[in-house]
């Protein structure tokens, strides 16, 4: 309700408008979905695309990066990937006569780790540093990340065969956790009568790094006033005390909801933000955080639409 | 009132736990038990004036140990202690006011709220303390109504409300010393000025009875400024009393000083000693004088109990609606009456009786005690053998005071032939003394003569225009009768005093009171206080049955005279209390205005769009709301619209603002006018649908 009433609306800078146009042009009937990502990175947050295959995932991801103009690396998840696969190693050099540290693939702006659930827990883990500090460590040193530093991440439904469930607190880690689903019946038919592959190689590059992170610092000084930290405040405490909840939302999450509300104002163009913001941004933000009980056959996505529909807004 | 101990109540009885507060049983604590303590001495304040001196140091010592004592220990007092002391206190009221019934029993109540300070062991002790106290300060007006006994009574109250307030406080409030004792008083404070409107309009409008409940309101106890009998050394009290006793408005200008005696009554029969009047005197005047052109109009405001009947300018040749002026044209009040204000007409040259006396009045006019004063019976038959001629006579005996007689308010006391004793061994006395030898010295030369009791003088209070006359401004003259001329006035206190009668008594010596007066800081004071109390005279207390009637009589005349007025006046009544209600019943949900005035605004458009048809729940932000109530409503959507931008901007914007004015009348009204036109489109509709929806 309140999304369609927002997506529809313009973003305040023409630069975003222009980023959204191009990935929409290549993710078709996914505006939201898009919307979302965006505002993800714009807060600064890492984002995880949960999905079946074949949705356009990685469509995604790899599509942004490019009109983002972000350095790009892709790493693929499999069962015998392993943790230096991922940051790198050092490697001895012959002619300095010494170690040399030879960087992996999160040496890069914009990290795409297809079907993270594949990785052995181990290399996973490998992940989290990187995500949560912005630098890794190896053989006792330690190496800055790129900034800035967005981790898109995909993963395949946990009943499929050959996974390996993320720990929590690497679920944490994640800002957004997206589901993109089947397109729409139109869309579907625009995308088969297209090709399967059609725009992927003429992405245009509308944003560069330095202005990206010109407007990361915008989005930290959005105004959020007492009265919508209370309503933010208000959906933790909620969160914490629902019956069918086995983990509340931790004072984390709190704050990647309102650094999220933040960015989704500004992609709306304002410079304060409204609960509307908040709940649009509450589902993606929650539903990978809110552990069901064992014997609520419910999932953390209903459960965070129950939690909206239920907390009034002081 | 019980003055039993609070027998414990059985604390399972179901009963009472469910039926009364909880925090009523809970037990005092010691700021409680303070504030109790302070509620009773407030309440006790307006009645300092008459209680006697040594009933009400009992009654603070009993409340001084009491606050000590429950700082110790605070086991209660055994049964037997409560009746003892209610028994004591009963025999103590008896004793001290005479009374413990009657409008003297304000003071028997007075003990009974001290006694129950006794009992206070838990919140609902204290409680009925508190409204029990509110009732104590109120029955002080059964004494005095004066201004400042209002100001003397608002402690009482705001104290009262202010404790009363804190013991249905569920937790103890927070914040400094100060805020605390700020918020404290706020309360009753904002409490009776919520109750002001509704306590004018039933002071207006509410039935009064023609006379007072209580026989005469104003008991005796009250200090009469004057009464009605005259014996040597009674004024003398009265000079000092600084009060006010009555205020004088001449419309046409204050006549001069040498003019202002205020004549009261007229005293007849002496026995040597004492000057009364005979009830004779009361009848009414045979012959009333043609009224003269430019008799002097003036409107006279009594203080209540300053005199037993009705002073006016020498001499009244009109008396006030309702009252008959006597024989000796004074206006003697009928009993039970309380005519506080009047308009008199007077005449100062006015003669009477000058063609004829009547035999009985001529008789009671010289008629003397043959026994008392030889001295002076014997001294006026001389003088009046060498002045045959009456007028020479009176003349001459006057002038005798101006040698050897000296003025004082403290002469010594004199004996069963004071006016011997006065005018041959003392010499010294005041108008009193005076007025009597003099009459006395007339009589026994065969003239006759009376003494006038009244008021001479007079403060000019230039704020509110008008003559004040104070209790000490009481006065006694002389009155005698010569053939063709009537009564002539002589004031033989003027021969030894001509300070007493150019200013007035304050300008005599012992006054010290009145000498601060003409300092001219207390001056300006003083005249501000007069007038304000003479506008609470004018407009509170003496608002009685008749002015109540006048003025709504008054009121009606601008009303339509219509036969269906009754019916319109109820039919605005019922409107009236049916918005009334509505408007409290509005927005069920509770709400905290104070606290958040957005939140509240919020409630309100909630409630009213659910009223309209669109329902809403409190997890909906506005903006989902407005969009859902323009598509219901779409004529409305700008100011739908308008109004959310606005709550958002004053709610979440960046610039922190006054929340800005939301007005919410024009949505309402509006939406109002939607839904009637749907009604009656739907109606009209119908109306053309049905003929063809019905079978042919």
């Amino acid at each position: 309700m309140t999304l369609l009433a927002n997506a529809s609306s313009t973003p305040v800078d023409t630069r975003l408008g222009q980023t959204l146009a191009e990935v929409e042009r290549i993710v078709l009937g996914k505006p939201h979905e898009v919307r979302l990502a965006l505002a993800c990175l714009l807060a600064g947050g890492h984002l995880l695309i949960e999905d079946i295959p074949g949705v356009g995932k990685t469509t995604l991801a790899h599509t942004l990066a490019t009109v983002l103009g972000l350095e790009f690396q892709r790493v693929q998840g499999t069962a015998d990937l392993l943790p230096a696969d991922i940051v790198g190693m050092s490697v001895y050099d012959r002619t300095d006569n010494r170690f040399r540290f030879h960087p992996g693939p999160v040496f890069s702006q914009l990290l795409l780790f297809d079907e993270l659930n594949r990785a052995p827990p181990k290399t996973q883990s490998a992940l989290l540093e990187a995500m949560a500090e912005g630098q890794v460590s190896i053989d006792g040193q330690r190496h800055g990340l790129p900034t800035p530093f967005f981790v898109v991440a995909t993963q395949n439904p946990l009943d499929q065969a050959g996974t390996y469930p993320l720990p929590e607190s690497q679920l944490d880690r994640f800002m957004f956790c997206l589901s993109l689903g089947y397109p729409d019946a139109d869309v579907e038919r625009a995308l088969l009568s297209a090709g399967s592959t059609a725009g992927q190689t003429d992405v245009r590059t509308i944003l560069t790094p330095q202005p990206l992170l010109g407007l990361i610092a915008h989005v930290h000084a959005i105004t959020a006033r007492p009265a919508l930290v209370a309503y933010v405040q208000a959906l933790l405490a909620a969160s914490r005390n629902h019956p069918q909840i086995r983990l509340g939302l931790s004072p984390r999450a709190g704050l990647a909801l309102i650094a999220a509300a933040r960015a989704w104002a500004v992609l709306d163009g304002r410079d304060h933000v409204l609960p509307e913001d908040v709940q649009a941004v509450f589902v993606p933000l929650t539903r990978h955080r809110l552990h069901p009980r064992a014997d609520a056959l419910t999932s953390g996505e209903r459960i965070a639409r129950l939690l909206l529909a239920d907390t009034a807004i002081p | 009132m019980s003055t039993a101990p609070a027998a414990p109540k059985p604390a399972g009885s179901p009963r009472r736990r469910r039926g009364g507060d909880p925090l009523s049983q809970q037990p005092l604590d010691a700021v409680q038990f303070r504030l109790c303590c302070l509620t009773v001495l407030a309440a006790l304040l307006p009645h300092a004036t008459w209680l006697p001196l040594p009933f009400l140091l009992v009654l603070l010592a009993l409340i001084v140990f009491r606050w000590a004592q429950r700082g110790r220990q605070t086991s209660p007092w055994p049964w037997w202690f409560h009746t003892a002391l209610m028994l004591c206190l009963c025999a103590a009221s008896w004793v001290a006011i005479g009374s413990i019934s009657g409008t003297q029993g304000a003071g028997f109540l007075a003990a009974m709220l001290v006694s129950k300070l006794y009992e206070a062991e838990r919140v609902r002790d204290a409680r009925s303390i508190a409204t029990f106290a509110s009732f104590l300060v109120m029955t002080q007006f059964l004494f005095q109504t004066a201004l400042w006994a209002m100001l003397a009574g608002l402690p009482g109250v705001i104290v009262a409300v202010s404790t009363l307030a804190s013991l249905h406080r569920p937790q103890p409030m927070t914040g400094t010393r100060r805020e605390r004792a700020w918020a404290s008083l706020r309360q009753p404070l904002r409490l009776m000025l919520m109750a002001l409107p509704l306590t004018a309009v039933l002071f207006v409008l509410f039935p009064r009875l023609e006379s007072p409940l209580w026989g005469n309101a104003f008991g005796q106890k009250g200090g009469m400024g004057l009464s009605d009998r005259m014996e040597p050394g009674q004024l003398g009290s009265s000079a000092l009393d600084d009060r006010t006793a009555m205020r004088v408005r001449f419309p046409d200008g204050v006549p001069p000083l040498s003019q202002r005696y205020f004549r009261g009554l007229v005293l007849w029969r002496t026995d040597g000693r004492i000057w009364t009047r005979p009830e004779m005197s009361d009848a009414p005047a045979l012959e009333l004088p043609a009224v003269p052109d430019r008799g002097v109009r003036h409107e006279v405001t009594l203080e209540p109990d300053a005199a037993p009947w009705l002073p006016a300018l020498d001499r009244p040749i009109a008396a006030p609606e309702g009252l008959h002026l006597s024989l000796d044209h004074s206006l003697p009040l009928r009993r039970g009456m309380r005519e506080l204000r009047y308009q008199v007409v007077s005449s100062p040259d006015l003669a009477l009786q000058a063609d004829r006396l009547p035999v009985p009045v001529r008789n009671a006019g010289l008629s003397l005690p043959a026994d008392r004063n030889p001295r002076t019976l014997a001294y006026a038959r001389r003088m009046r053998e060498r002045y045959p001629d009456p007028a020479d006579f009176a003349r001459v005996v006057i002038a005798m005071f101006r040698n050897d007689f000296s003025y004082s308010l403290e002469p010594p006391p004199l004996g069963g032939n004071s006016v011997d004793e006065f005018l041959f061994d003392t010499q010294t006395g005041y108008c009193e003394h005076y007025a009597s030898a003099y009459a006395t010295l007339l009589r026994a030369g065969g003239v006759p003569a009376r003494v006038v009791l009244g008021y001479y003088g007079g403060y000019y209070n230039s704020i509110g225009g008008y003559l004040v006359v104070r209790r000490s401004d009481a006065h006694a003259w002389v009155e005698y009768w010569l053939e063709d001329r009537g009564w002539i006035r002589a004031d033989p206190t003027s021969m030894v005093a001509p300070e007493r009668i150019d200013r007035s008594a304050g300008a005599v010596g012992i006054d010290s009171l009145a000498g601060l007066r003409r300092g001219s800081l207390m001056n300006w004071l003083w005249t501000r206080w007069d007038y304000m109390e003479l506008r609470w005279n004018d407009w509170v207390v003496n608002f009685q049955a008749i002015d109540q009637s006048r003025m709504l009589q008054s009121l009606s005349r601008w009303l339509p005279q219509t036969p269906r007025l009754p019916g319109l006046l109820l039919a605005i009544a019922v409107i009236a209390i049916v918005a009334f209600v509505a408007w409290k019943l509005r927005g069920q949900a509770p709400r905290r205005r104070d606290a958040d005035p957005l939140a509240a605004w919020l409630q309100r458009l909630r409630a009213m769009l659910s009223a309209a048809g669109v329902s809403s729940h409190p997890s909906e932000p506005v903006s989902v709301l407005v969009a859902r109530a323009s598509a219901a409503y779409p004529e409305h959507a700008p100011l739908l619209g308008r109004l959310a931008r606005r709550y958002q901007a004053a709610r979440y914007a960046t610039v922190e603002s006054r929340p800005a004015r939301l007005p919410l009348a024009q949505l309402r009204l509006k939406l109002w006018q939607s839904r009637l036109e749907r009604f009656l489109r739907l109606r009209r509709r119908t109306v053309n649908d049905s003929p063809q929806g019905s079978p042919p």
